[in-house]
């Protein structure tokens, strides 16, 4: 047992090191994309439902079917998967700015305008504050999510946690299911943890925020 | 100061919230829009802040058209409070108050030091709640923030929408008692919404009745409640009339002159020259004397009211 922990060391964790790449690219990407598309929407009532509805339907697209419609148009390998990855984790995203932002109260709303704020102030001074928690949580749902859906992505050449897991499937080797297995759902915590502190420094006033 | 001048607010399918209204509001006064729920009360207070723009006629602020200015900059001009308060959750209580203030441009010292003042002025000690956040305070304690803020830059003009609407009774009570006489001698100009006749009697120099988009009558408390210019000004007093006529009648006129000394006590009630009916029954109960003693606001002796007088007042309106 020890030894094989020694044995596969080196291995698992370069495999966790693309994994994470994979993961932060992937996330970084759809945050860049979704945070600012969400705020946009929340100005436009008529965009808002196409736009959110595209991006749930992108969200039920089965994964593997999706890694398998990407081949044709990006070819086998990194490329294909961080298009999936990053498709997965925009609508948690998109989602919770849209809402996080529509969702402040409508009084505070009313006083900030009523003193004389512009739109853009109320945007960088009480909106996008207030939202941070919720636009935070959809951050990690995304990123807990393609840290699952990453293992997958093994399949068509792009590396990961996947790698031992399905050499293990096929080898009917559950020590080697296990090396894959057991670091994705550690990698999943930690990530999260970490998102989490994240979320606590980001938010301002988070003493006022607390029920 | 501000005038109303054929204000007409219309909404698309024809709907009319606000039907030629033409109103002349003097400064320094506070004027009560009443009414009940859809009457266009809170339509007309928004649209002198412009977060709702009018479709026709004019609103002039010191004679210049509101419309004439951004309205960014017309209401960083005019205070503003609502209902619901809506301070900032994640500012602390003293950045809430200074938040017109740094909208402003004003450096940071001279915010604090005005926050403080305002912070006092409503009765919230500054080293206890200026860096506190407003999820930590009493309701009662929030609007009393509400209010500072509105304050803050110092303008003529506060808009109130209902402010006291959403306390319970005892503590809209005394709000009512300790900020209304706050705006009155920082001599404001303002203009109050609310639903409640007894808290526009109380707060209001003028009151002015609406429905249906139209003001009815516009007077001072005691004019409007004694003579109802129509029948449904007077199904809006419905059962409270003589209660609010108690409310509305001064004392002033049964004031009686006396040559007697009255001795200094604390625990004697007193009565002030433009008290009610109402606070004489009460100080006449609590007092073991026929009568009670009247002193203005400087403290000097103006008379004494006795009993047999209130009681003929009480009865004269009973009779009317």
């Amino acid at each position: 047992m020890v030894e094989f922990v020694i044995q596969m060391y080196p291995e698992i964790l370069e495999r966790t090191v693309e994994h994470v790449y994979l993961v932060a690219i992937a996330v970084g990407a759809a945050a860049f994309i979704a945070i600012p598309t969400g705020i946009l929407l929340t100005r436009s009532e008529k965009l808002s439902g196409p736009v959110m509805g595209v991006a749930s339907v992108i969200q039920t697209i089965p994964s593997l079917a999706l890694l398998g419609l990407m081949i044709p148009i990006f070819g086998i390998g990194v490329g294909a998967a961080l298009v999936a990855l990053f498709l997965y984790a925009l609508l948690p995203i998109l989602r919770n700015t849209f809402t996080g932002i529509n969702g402040v109260d409508k009084a505070i709303i009313e006083a900030g305008r009523g003193m004389g704020m512009t739109d853009k102030q109320l945007l960088v001074k009480v909106q996008l504050p207030l939202a941070v928690p919720v636009i935070m949580a959809g951050v990690r749902t995304s990123t807990v999510i393609c840290v699952g859906i990453a293992t997958l992505v093994g399949l068509i050449g792009a590396g990961g946690l996947g790698i031992p897991i399905f050499q293990g499937i096929a080898m009917v080797r559950s020590d080697l299911i296990l090396a894959g297995a057991i670091p994705a759902a550690l990698l999943a915590l930690l990530l999260d943890f970490i998102l989490g502190k994240a979320e606590i420094k980001l938010t301002p006033g988070r003493k006022g925020m607390q029920q | 100061m501000i005038r109303l001048d054929q204000v007409i607010k219309t909404y698309p399918g024809n709907v009319t919230a606000v039907d030629n209204v033409s109103l002349e509001i003097k400064k320094g006064e506070t004027i009560v829009f009443v009414g009940t729920s859809g009457c266009g009360k809170t339509t007309t207070l928004k649209l002198i802040n412009r977060l709702i723009e009018l479709t026709s006629g004019t609103i002039t602020l010191d004679g210049k058209d509101i419309t004439s200015m951004d309205s960014y900059s017309l209401r960083r001009t005019i205070g503003y409070v609502i209902q619901y308060v809506g301070l900032f959750p994640h500012f602390t209580i003293g950045r809430n108050v200074g938040v017109v203030p740094e909208l402003l441009g004003w450096d940071k010292e001279k915010t604090h030091e005005r926050t403080n003042k305002l912070l006092t002025m409503v009765g919230l000690e500054p080293d206890e709640f200026a860096t506190r956040f407003p999820n930590e305070l009493s309701g009662g304690q929030q609007q009393r923030v509400g209010v500072a803020r509105a304050l803050a830059a110092d303008p003529d003009v506060i808009l109130m929408d209902e402010p006291f609407g959403a306390l319970d009774p005892i503590t809209r009570e005394t709000l009512q008692d300790e900020l209304s006489p706050l705006w009155n001698e920082l001599d404001k100009t303002v203009v109050f919404v609310t639903h409640d006749i007894f808290e526009a009697v109380k707060v209001g120099d003028r009151i002015a009745v609406m429905d249906a988009g139209k003001i009815l009558q516009v007077g001072k408390p005691a004019e409007v409640i004694k003579n109802p210019a129509n029948d449904r000004v007077t199904s809006f007093f419905s059962q409270h009339r003589f209660q609010l006529e108690l409310l509305t009648t001064r004392i002033d006129s049964i004031i009686e002159k006396t040559d007697e000394k009255i001795p200094e006590n604390k625990k004697t009630p007193k009565l002030h020259p433009h008290d009610s009916l109402i606070d004489a029954m009460d100080a006449l109960k609590r007092s073991d004397d026929q009568n009670v003693p009247v002193f203005d606001t400087k403290n000097n002796l103006q008379g004494i009211v006795t009993r047999a007088s209130v009681t003929r007042e009480i009865s004269k309106l009973i009779e009317q």
